[in-house]
């Protein structure tokens, strides 16, 4: 998984598509995320990270991972 | 750095819900590091904000509509050069530029020079002409027909889907989402801007506004891309952000390089998926040019010294994220000077 390099992301969440200027404000689970993405960790990291760390069960991670990351390819912030 | 002390002479002073692009030319004026500007406004009514703005403006004199015809406003012209020795003139308005680039030549043998397209850049770029503009130079745009009467319009609208873009051809456009809404905004956008009405494909997308100045040799000296980030029920941007987009630089690098462009240009944009559609080509500075200054372009300055005959390297880059927003601000004046403007033609 690999962030869009023309997206520039704060520390504190506010992500901005330079090529665009779609904006947004993530939350302190979807900057837990992009961290990980960005220091190039895969999905079964993350999960692993996810469920060591926080009370959630595997499939409702799952739902909400997957949805996370198909708005970030919808915006253009993940690719390929 | 000694500046060059010019007088220049723009129009474009209205500063209400559809503003102009005279005041924020006059603030880049007055912050350009090259030039040392002494501005003249040209007003046509005498309630525009400009007037009354002492701080930016030295004089203001109000000129005749274009309507009025060629003759009359070199007239006035004449009148307004032989007391302030004009070097330069920036014309801001669609509707004024034809007359401008009409007495360009008149003009600079005068000693007063302008940055225009040329007649057929103009003509050829007209909101009814630019599907085979855009045809000429391999551009996108959307589906778009010219209407002269009601009788056209209907039995034309089925070669579109609804909604339907009905647009004036010099300002202001409206979303119709069926015939007879379509009809209302030919009737309103006809009998305030005249004919033809543009009907024009709706597309979904992002719209883009890029600004960019060419040196009439296919250059492109100057060019900032920008989103909107907020939009009035006009239409009008009130605030938006810089963008970075590489497609879009070498669309407007190519259209330079095609049409040899001489002067400053906003080209309206939407983007949809991966394509770009030229919806609306305006020959001239628009209203959000002070960006320019915000990320240290100053494209007003540049048009300037090209006007002059200067030589100016290009520069085309510029940070993204950088804001404008747009804000109401009351002024103080007297009486005395709407008098004065309304009764003697300047002030």
């Amino acid at each position: 998984m690999r962030l869009n390099p023309k997206v520039e992301i704060s520390e504190d969440g506010f992500l901005f598509n330079t090529e665009n200027g779609d904006n947004f404000l993530l939350n302190s689970t979807a900057i837990e995320i992009i961290n990980l993405i960005k220091n190039r960790k895969e999905y079964d990291e993350i999960k692993k990270h996810f469920l060591e760390n926080y009370e959630i069960k595997e499939t409702d991670f799952d739902r909400y991972f997957f949805e996370f990351l198909d708005d970030l390819k919808k915006h253009n912030i993940l690719i390929y | 750095m000694n500046k060059i002390k010019l007088k220049i002479g723009l129009s474009g002073l209205n500063a209400n819900d559809n503003p102009g692009p005279g005041v924020p030319v006059a603030r880049a004026l007055k912050e350009a590091e090259k030039i040392e500007a002494s501005l003249i406004g040209f007003a046509y009514e005498n309630l525009e904000p400009g007037i009354y703005m002492n701080f930016l403006f030295n004089k203001v004199y109000q000129l005749p509509y274009p309507s009025s015809g060629k003759e009359i406003i070199l007239e006035r012209l004449l009148y307004i050069h032989n007391k302030e020795k004009l070097d330069v003139i920036i014309p801001n308005f669609d509707s004024e530029l034809l007359t401008f680039i009409n007495l360009s030549e008149q003009l600079k043998e005068l000693g007063i020079k302008t940055l225009l397209p040329t007649h057929e850049q103009f003509e050829a770029r007209q909101k009814s002409n630019l599907v085979s503009f855009c045809n000429k130079y391999n551009l996108n745009t959307p589906k778009t027909i010219s209407v002269f009467n009601l009788q056209d319009l209907y039995t034309n609208i089925d070669k579109f889907n609804f909604p339907v873009v009905v647009k004036g051809q010099f300002y202001e456009a409206y979303i119709a989402g069926n015939y007879e809404q379509t009809v209302m905004y030919f009737n309103k956008l006809s009998n305030k801007w005249g004919l033809p009405v543009l009907i024009q494909e709706y597309l979904n997308g992002t719209e883009v506004n890029v600004i960019a100045l060419g040196d009439g040799n296919g250059n492109v000296i100057n060019y900032v891309a920008m989103r909107k980030l907020y939009i009035t029920d006009k239409g009008k941007g009130w605030a938006g952000v810089t963008i970075k987009d590489d497609n879009l630089l070498n669309l407007t690098i190519s259209f330079f390089k095609n049409t040899k462009w001489n002067g400053p240009l906003e080209l309206e944009i939407m983007k949809t998926d991966n394509n770009y559609y030229i919806l609306e080509i305006n020959p001239r500075i628009p209203a959000w040019v002070y960006l320019t200054v915000g990320v240290k372009q100053n494209l007003p300055q540049s048009l300037v010294l090209l006007a002059l005959g200067e030589k100016i390297n290009p520069n085309l880059d510029y940070e993204p994220g950088i804001m404008f927003i747009r804000y109401s601000w009351d002024l103080i004046s007297n009486i005395k000077k709407f008098k004065t403007i309304s009764m003697y033609g300047e002030l």
